[in-house]
């Protein structure tokens, strides 16, 4: 091996605590802890943390789960998707009934496996249709879609609770007898955001991830290359509404009810906006993206008067932040912190050229 | 009925073959990658080793002088540090000297700076005072003890050394030999593979295979046919195209040159004739039942007009993507990460680093495409295309927007990769200098019929291909 480009193929020993960090999990392990902490917080004091802000960040890291299937779909295999919260409430329909219905306690593995199947066959479905059409239209008739599950979710049946809809879910058991309550759904949403988030990295670094770029960024080039299209496009859309599924079992085992109303357009727009905002391309961005969207909506601007007095109105707020981020970070928020990286390293390379001249290195 | 579960049957004998042949030949380049790696990396340990034994031994050595050589040495060791440290202060002061000359005259910026560089001056002065003093009082008796120690473990160093080298170098052959073996008995096993699909497809269709007229030759058209609506951009077209050899297609404009190029990779299904292909197997297989993403497994891959790169990741990344049919590893595999992937990555990047640094485009594995240089970005294309070892490379006009400098390049890669990768290039073009130059066979094309086939030599000077090609032009240079 006399060439030295070949080093990177190596690990090298002596950077031990070097590749620890910079590992790509490094940064979501330290959130994972951060988080669960502020959930201790909350169970174990009184005042610093309220029910509000914990229910709250729940909601929110239930929404990034179902933002990191929607970016993989749009950011990798370039696919546009309005019919996210249909998927979701399908998702939670199923749990729901699942525990609702079924008289033995039903382990948590199991509604999961149930929900995976069902999303499994739905994004199986969209993705054929996806084959057909693309862009703009591919979002009308996922939104149709949405729209019709919708519908059915309104008429009333026993299995949805019509226009009301379902109430008082029992609490989930995680094994057969351990049940749960929300204190510990929180660590259930934890962890599942936490695998979530593995295994999106690594798809997102594994030939499935380059394959879908490469057939986002070209499709000619990617048949040229053995890429199938059918495969790929397929399975962007499983995925993505197998994460959108898990979101919903987990937000009506987390909530204990499901409501025909927040399945509407307004949602799958909602998660459009949380991905475009926070960034794409990375889970990063997505986790940032849903905390500003969800996460301030749903923690502070619902504690403030105004936006209490005139509901709706945090909308606003959202669209002026679209708006100006596509304008100026297309990208989305989470090259910001790129750019201010680069902005401080110019910034000192500039000062040390005025107080050392041109030639200080 | 028989004859589609035959066929069925037939097809998937091949698949289960081409995946096991292709795993067997990854095999054998895994064994490579892992040797350099296994080398590599018991290389980079010693060096650890060898730094952390220096270590230890420079701190024996400390103990063993006498207190004034001690003293003496953290004072080299101090002023050194400062005098470090100090660079960047003084650069500063010289940068305000030459600031403040513009703005208050000479004389202050005279006195600020002699009064700064004698602040500098004094710190330096004051250590060295201070370490004269110590040294001047500490003792200059050895502790002989410390001083035993530090020979002994001086004569140990080189043993020491050579002992742990002989160690890891144990370390990694074992290890390498567990991986041969395995690999081995993981190539015995595909091998038997490989040849019971064989030997059941040899009983399974002797009847269909097809014969090409020349053992040599390695694509044949015949009368191929492609209309769109009523053109015909295509019009019963036959040639052949000879294993190892560089094969020109060229033709005015509109002549249908690309569509033929889209035929052979069924980006266009034909709507008449048959293409045959010769695999490494010896079989010869007819390309229009073929899916479009499938073409590559039969060892033919294209470039375009022009650049399908993929913009958004990195050029390195830009060659697996050449190289994905090669991959065994499943969805689940990708999921978790598994040995299996890492492996098989590994072996692709030893591989793509390998021939970008034949092509001479080391330089840029890190780089987003977007924005190098039209040829680069050219050579980039060509690149990818050699992940998967292939047998024929279909170029779509590669001298597209270069310049002469850069079309003379290209023709001297073309070469390279034909005698390094030994596989037949197949290319269309506009600029005859490279096609003159470079090709071994021409066939000129107009309005998707045959004018002409040939050496170069006799394409120029044929007098239809001159009428077609050339002829307007020189009439119009003629009219100026």
């Amino acid at each position: 091996m006399a060439n030295e480009y070949r080093k990177e193929l190596i690990n090298d020993r002596s950077k031990k605590a070097k590749q620890i960090v910079s590992h790509p999990l490094f940064g979501f392990v330290i959130l994972t802890i951060i988080l669960a902490g502020v959930q201790l917080l909350f169970m174990f004091t009184e005042d610093i943390i309220s029910l509000t802000v914990s229910k709250a960040i729940a909601q929110t890291l239930i929404y990034a789960i179902v933002g990191m299937g929607f970016a993989i779909l749009l950011g990798y295999a370039g696919l546009a998707s309005l019919g996210t919260a249909g998927f979701i409430g399908l998702g939670s329909y199923i749990a729901g009934n699942m525990l609702k219905l079924i008289p033995f306690p039903v382990p948590y593995i199991l509604i999961i496996g149930a929900v995976i199947i069902a999303g499994i066959v739905l994004g199986g479905v969209v993705g054929f249709i996806s084959l057909r059409i693309e862009g703009m239209y591919l979002a009308i008739i996922t939104l149709g879609l949405s729209e019709i599950l919708l519908e059915l979710f309104k008429t009333p049946n026993q299995f949805t609770g019509g226009a009301s809809g379902l109430k008082s879910v029992p609490w989930a058991k995680l094994a057969m007898f351990y049940e749960m309550d929300r204190e510990k759904m929180f660590f259930l949403i934890l962890g599942v955001l936490f695998i979530t988030i593995v295994f999106t990295i690594n798809i997102i670094n594994s030939p499935t991830g380059r394959a879908m770029l490469a057939m986002k960024n070209s499709q000619s080039a990617a048949q040229a290359m053995g890429i199938s299209i059918l495969k790929y496009r397929l399975l962007a859309f499983v995925l993505a509404t197998i994460y959108a599924m898990i979101g919903g079992a987990l937000y009506v085992t987390y909530l204990r009810a499901s409501n025909t109303s927040s399945w509407t357009l307004a949602l799958s727009l909602n998660v459009l906006a949380a991905v475009i905002i926070g960034g794409y391309r990375s889970v990063w961005g997505v986790l940032m993206g849903t905390f500003v969207i969800f996460g301030l909506d749903l923690a502070v601007l619902k504690n403030i008067d105004f936006f209490n007095k005139y509901p709706g109105s945090s909308a606003i707020f959202s669209g002026v932040l679209i708006v100006l981020i596509v304008m100026f970070y297309p990208g989305g928020l989470i090259r910001l912190f790129a750019d201010i990286k680069t902005l401080i390293k110019s910034g000192i390379e500039k000062w040390k050229v005025y107080r050392y001249g041109k030639d200080y290195k | 009925m028989a004859k589609i579960i035959n066929s069925v049957i037939v097809r998937r004998l091949i698949r289960k073959r081409n995946r096991a042949s292709s795993d067997y030949e990854l095999n054998h380049t895994y064994l490579a990658v892992a040797k350099e790696i296994l080398a590599e990396q018991s290389r980079m340990d010693t060096d650890i080793k060898r730094g952390k034994i220096e270590k230890s031994l420079n701190a024996l050595q400390q103990k063993a002088m006498s207190p004034k050589e001690k003293a003496q040495q953290s004072m080299e060791e101090k002023i050194e540090k400062l005098n470090k440290n100090q660079r960047l202060p003084r650069l500063a002061v010289e940068q305000t000297y030459l600031r403040k000359i513009e703005k208050q005259g000479k004389d202050a910026a005279q006195e600020y700076k002699s009064a700064a560089l004698k602040k500098l001056d004094d710190k330096l002065s004051a250590i060295k005072d201070k370490f004269e003093g110590i040294i001047k009082l500490s003792p200059s008796e050895k502790d002989e003890a410390s001083e035993k120690a530090y020979t002994l473990a001086k004569a140990e160093y080189d043993r020491k050394l050579s002992e742990f080298e002989k160690h890891n170098k144990e370390k990694s052959e074992a290890k390498y030999a567990r991986i041969e073996k395995k690999v081995s008995a993981q190539n015995s096993r595909l091998k038997a593979k490989i040849d019971a699909c064989s030997q059941k497809l040899n009983g399974r269709k002797a009847a269909a295979q097809k014969q090409l007229k020349d053992t040599e030759t390695i694509l044949q058209l015949e009368e191929l046919e492609m209309r769109f609506g009523g053109v015909k951009a295509v019009d019963k077209l036959s040639f052949e195209v000879k294993e190892g050899e560089i094969f020109g297609l060229i033709g005015p404009n509109g002549a249908g040159k690309t569509t033929v190029f889209n035929c052979i990779t069924q980006f266009n299904k034909p709507t008449g004739g048959n293409i045959y292909y010769r695999n490494k197997n010896n079989e010869v297989m007819d390309l229009t039942h073929q899916k479009v993403h499938n073409i590559i497994k039969t060892g033919i891959v294209r470039t375009f007009q022009n650049l399908e790169l993929i913009w958004e990741l990195s050029v390195l990344d830009n060659m697996l993507i050449g190289s994905h049919v090669l991959y065994s590893a499943g969805f689940f595999d990708h999921l978790f990460h598994t040995r299996k992937l890492k492996r098989e990555e590994k072996i692709m990047k030893a591989r793509a680093l390998d021939v970008l640094d034949r092509l001479g485009l080391i330089a840029y594995k890190d780089v987003i495409p977007f924005g190098l240089p039209y040829g680069i970005l050219k050579k980039i294309e060509l690149a990818r295309t050699l992940m998967v070892n292939p047998r024929l490379i279909i170029l779509d006009e590669p001298a597209a927007g270069l310049n002469e400098a850069e079309t003379e390049e290209l023709a001297r890669t073309i070469h390279k990769i034909r005698n390094d990768y030994e596989c037949t290039i197949f290319l269309v073009e506009h600029d005859m200098g490279l096609v003159m130059d470079i090709c071994d066979t021409v066939c000129a094309i107009s309005f998707g019929k045959m004018l002409a086939i040939g050496t170069p030599e006799e394409i120029q000077t044929n007098a239809v291909v001159q009428e077609a090609y050339l002829g307007s032009a020189v009439t119009e240079d003629e009219d100026e």
